[in-house]
């Protein structure tokens, strides 16, 4: 792991938040010499790009026959387009220095929600959605008063949260899938333009706006001080505390949105869904941060790196892998991106210093 | 090894010949010659960037030299490059600033980290305790063992960190011990004791490269001097051949520096309201300060350590929650004080650990010194990278930050001094800031740096700024501020003011 801010005697550190477990690596930082940094610069600011291309590469001359096909790229984005924008949300608080192991429950909770008040209450659709969305919100703004308020580990709080979530959802549920979307939800969620299914679209407009958010607004940045200098930008004037509430909050906002997609992508909920976003969407983000922006938690990195491992699943499995190595893959991209991640900083630390 | 030992002609010392460093086109070290001299204090001298760092990197195994240099240790060469493993087993010992303590252990625990005494296999407590008496003992200090290494006194720190780097390994003294600036966050008598512990470590037989920037310190501390300047040797001499600190300061920057503290060329407007009002503030150990600062006045507010001015920039900006009394700017009294609503009002603050709480070590030089002004770059919501660039540009060119030019260069790779510019053109480009309260501008800054740094303090003022330098350098009080305020116990007793202020010794806070 790389060096982290708080050293233990440090007792300057006032913000309730800790510093994140893994810290964010650190950015690159040209050496002496310009030309071997550009190049190192280069290597690791496009390396994930480069093995996501090695990966299709790879698995197209394994199957030519399944794997590079239109109907396989089709199926591929239209099935992460949920997981890419609930990645796409969990970039704010990860920038932010906090972390968000909620938002799979999260998901599960807004689906399961608009398909119960669908389904069982026969809400309409107009007003069933709005509803999950504004309570899935309410499930960011409760992480956000353990963690800012009251101070305690975002990893705790949203373990803890997460659980609770999964159980409510189970119990709402019945623990059974419900079955049942609104009909203009469907309409939308499979509607194709181009061959594409629009959340496909979607997925790709939230990443321009996360990034133009991130990197064109003030506030966007103020997001990235706060998670890589908190008390410098405590002391410098910034509301840190609402910044992280409202961290927290979007990122559950978009987890609400992925929800309501979902339904009306496969026409019911599953309760148990949370569980099967939790580790790609992690190391989606985490492996996102190491390309494009290294050292930052970034909008179109994330996306590469939803692309890069389910990609990478899915070729395994067309090559007659067993169901099993989804998660072999999936912990060891999450492991993999994070200690990358780490070389990457140690060494523009030492090249520098 | 311990054949190699014996080999060893006393009285050689360390001696360095012919050492360069390139890094991959720029050199960094030019022939570097010189000798660590065994029981001798020599002082490391020059500016940041001088090459100091990169040669004791060397020596720590740390950088790789260019082909061609040699390294005898006592009479015997020793291969280069060295590595890690082989400094130590040499008998190079490091001290960094920043000590490199774990707060919460205790002094045993931190001396014997990676080396405990064992017996039957479990930690031999006693022992241990026994052997970290003694060791303080001989470096003049007498604390209790267990005590943890947070309640300790900064000097009582610094020792244990020597005491740790020269006893590693068991051994009963180093060849080298490296000091980087073990005093930048001492105050007199604390420095003081620093330097008794320096010698007694020296009577040793160890050689000792002491680095600072404090050149009055070099003067009193020390027994030969060497100054780097662009990686390479200006001087080196005995420092009882040194005539003051003006000559330091000539070789260390290769011109003549008069002083390092700059003219003022405005005072502050007698008569004028006030723009700072301080009335009564009370909390983490300040009773009841009060204070007015008029525009383009500097004040100066210092003490003894624990004297309680290093809390009063927090108190003031609402970082610390004061238990009672007000702030006002502009006579109008700042409500649900906070960061956030004292900023707002006007009001900014440079804290003194810059790397910690003033700026953002990961983030560019462009985004620290925007960092405060970013809305001015907003149009229609989206910042408009082109002028902030600009702006940045100018800014640290008027700033003088080097290396010029690359705004994108993260913080950290910045030396201290031109880190703390950037930091001081971050308030400087904010709009509205009407008081500007400074913590320890200066601390690890060189003295090239330390000007532009007080200079533009100066213009600040003369701008119409209203200036609160919290300093333990007295003599950069003395010369820059229109008055100073000593504080003892937690309140303010003493004001020196105009020519007064110019006699400020360490015997006025004793005495306040």
């Amino acid at each position: 792991m790389s060096q982290t801010e708080t050293s233990p005697a440090s007792r300057d550190t006032t913000g309730p938040g800790p510093a994140p477990v893994a810290p964010p690596p650190r950015r690159s930082a040209p050496a002496p010499a310009q030309q071997e940094s550009l190049f190192r610069r280069l290597t690791y600011k496009y390396a994930v790009l480069g093995v996501l291309i090695l990966v299709v590469v790879v698995f197209s001359i394994a199957a030519p026959q399944t794997f590079f096909t239109f109907e396989n790229l089709r199926v591929i984005t239209s099935s992460q387009s949920v997981l890419i924008i609930a990645a796409l949300g969990l970039v704010l608080p990860f920038a932010a220095g906090e972390f968000d192991l909620s938002f799979g429950p999260m998901i599960a909770w807004s689906s399961v929600g608009l398909a119960v008040l669908y389904v069982q209450f026969d809400v309409p659709g107009a007003i069933a959605i709005p509803i999950v969305l504004a309570s899935t919100c309410a499930w960011g703004l409760l992480n956000a008063f353990f963690i800012v308020k009251v101070g305690i580990s975002s990893m705790i709080t949203t373990l803890g949260m997460g659980t609770v979530i999964t159980g409510l959802t189970l119990a709402i549920s019945g623990s059974q899938v419900i079955a049942g979307a609104p009909e203009f939800l469907t309409a939308v969620a499979t509607q194709q333009f181009l061959g594409l299914p629009l959340p496909v679209y979607f997925a790709f407009i939230l990443a321009f706006l996360v990034w133009l958010f991130m990197e064109h607004t003030p506030l966007g940045r103020y997001i990235y001080f706060t998670g890589e200098g908190r008390e410098v930008a405590r002391l410098s004037g910034l509301p840190t505390d609402r910044i992280r509430v409202f961290a927290l909050t979007a990122s559950a906002l978009l987890c609400g949105v992925a929800g309501v997609l979902n339904v009306g992508r496969l026409g019911s909920a599953d309760p148990n869904l949370g569980a099967s976003f939790l580790l790609p969407g992690a190391a989606a983000v985490f492996l996102g941060a190491t390309v494009i922006k290294p050292g930052r938690f970034n909008a179109w990195g994330t996306v590469i790196a939803v692309f890069l491992v389910v990609t990478g699943v899915t070729g395994l499995q067309m090559l007659g892998g067993a169901g099993w190595l989804e998660n072999v893959f999936n912990g060891a991209a999450l492991v993999l991106a994070v200690s990358f991640a780490a070389i990457v900083s140690r060494k523009s630390a030492t090249a520098t210093s | 090894m311990t054949q190699r030992l014996d080999e060893r002609r006393p009285g050689g010392g360390i001696v360095l010949t012919n050492i360069s460093k390139t890094f991959v086109t720029n050199t960094v070290l030019h022939d570097v010659s010189l000798t660590f001299r065994p029981g001798t204090v020599t002082g490391v001298l020059g500016e940041n960037g001088a090459g100091k760092s990169t040669l004791f990197k060397v020596l720590a195994g740390i950088h790789e030299p260019d082909a061609g240099g040699r390294l005898e240790v006592d009479g015997v060469e020793a291969p280069l490059p060295l590595t890690p493993t082989s400094s130590a087993e040499l008998g190079f010992a490091f001290v960094h600033q920043d000590l490199g303590l774990a707060g919460s252990l205790s002094v045993t625990e931190n001396v014997f980290v990676g080396a405990m005494l064992r017996k039957h296999g479990l930690i031999d407590w006693k022992a241990q305790a026994a052997k970290v008496r003694e060791l303080l003992g001989r470096l003049g200090v007498d604390v209790d063992p267990s005590t943890p290494v947070q309640e300790l006194t900064q000097s009582e720190k610094a020792v244990v960190a020597i005491a740790r780097a020269i006893y590693a390994r068991g051994r009963a003294s180093s060849a080298l011990l490296v000091l980087d600036e073990p005093t930048a966050n001492l105050t007199g008598a604390e420095r003081d004791r620093l330097f008794d512990a320096m010698r007694a470590a020296a009577a040793t037989g160890t050689a000792i490269a002491f680095c600072t920037h404090r050149l009055d310190e070099v003067l009193t501390a020390t027994e030969q001097v060497i100054v780097l300047r662009d990686g390479r040797v200006v001087m080196d001499a005995p420092t009882s051949s040194i005539s003051g600190e003006k000559e330091l300061a000539r070789h260390i920057l290769g011109r003549d520096l008069d002083t390092y503290f700059p003219e003022r060329t405005s005072r502050a407007v007698d008569g004028a309201a006030p723009i700072l009002r301080v009335e009564d503030l009370t909390g983490a150990g300040v009773e009841g300060f009060s204070l007015e600062i008029r525009p383009g006045e500097i004040v100066g507010l210092t003490g003894l350590a624990g004297a309680g001015h290093d809390t009063v920039p927090d108190l003031i900006l609402g970082a610390v929650p004061a238990r009672r009394g007000t702030v006002k700017v502009d006579g109008r009294t700042i409500r649900a004080s906070s960061p956030t609503t004292t900023t707002t009002a006007g009001i900014a603050v440079l804290p003194a650990d810059r790397k910690r709480r003033s700026g953002i070590m990961s983030a560019s030089i462009a985004e620290n010194l925007t960092l405060a002004s970013l809305r001015r770059f907003a149009r229609r919501g989206l910042i408009d990278h082109r002028a902030e660039r600009s702006s940045v540009v100018a800014a640290m060119e008027h700033f003088d930050v080097r290396p010029l030019g690359d705004p994108d260069r993260a913080l950290q790779t910045l030396s201290g001094g031109n880190q703390q510019k950037v930091l001081i053109a971050k308030w400087a480009s904010r709009d509205g800031v009407k008081c500007l309260i400074l913590h320890e501008p200066t601390q690890g800054v060189d003295v090239g740096a330390k000007r532009t740094i007080l200079e533009h303090v100066a213009r600040m003022a003369a701008d119409g700024v209203a200036i609160l330098i919290v300093s333990s350098e007295h003599e950069e009080l003395s010369h820059l501020c229109d008055r100073v305020l000593i504080m003892r116990g937690g309140e303010l007793r003493r004001e020196m003011r105009g020519s007064g202020a110019k006699q400020i010794t360490e015997q006025c806070y004793v005495a306040a």
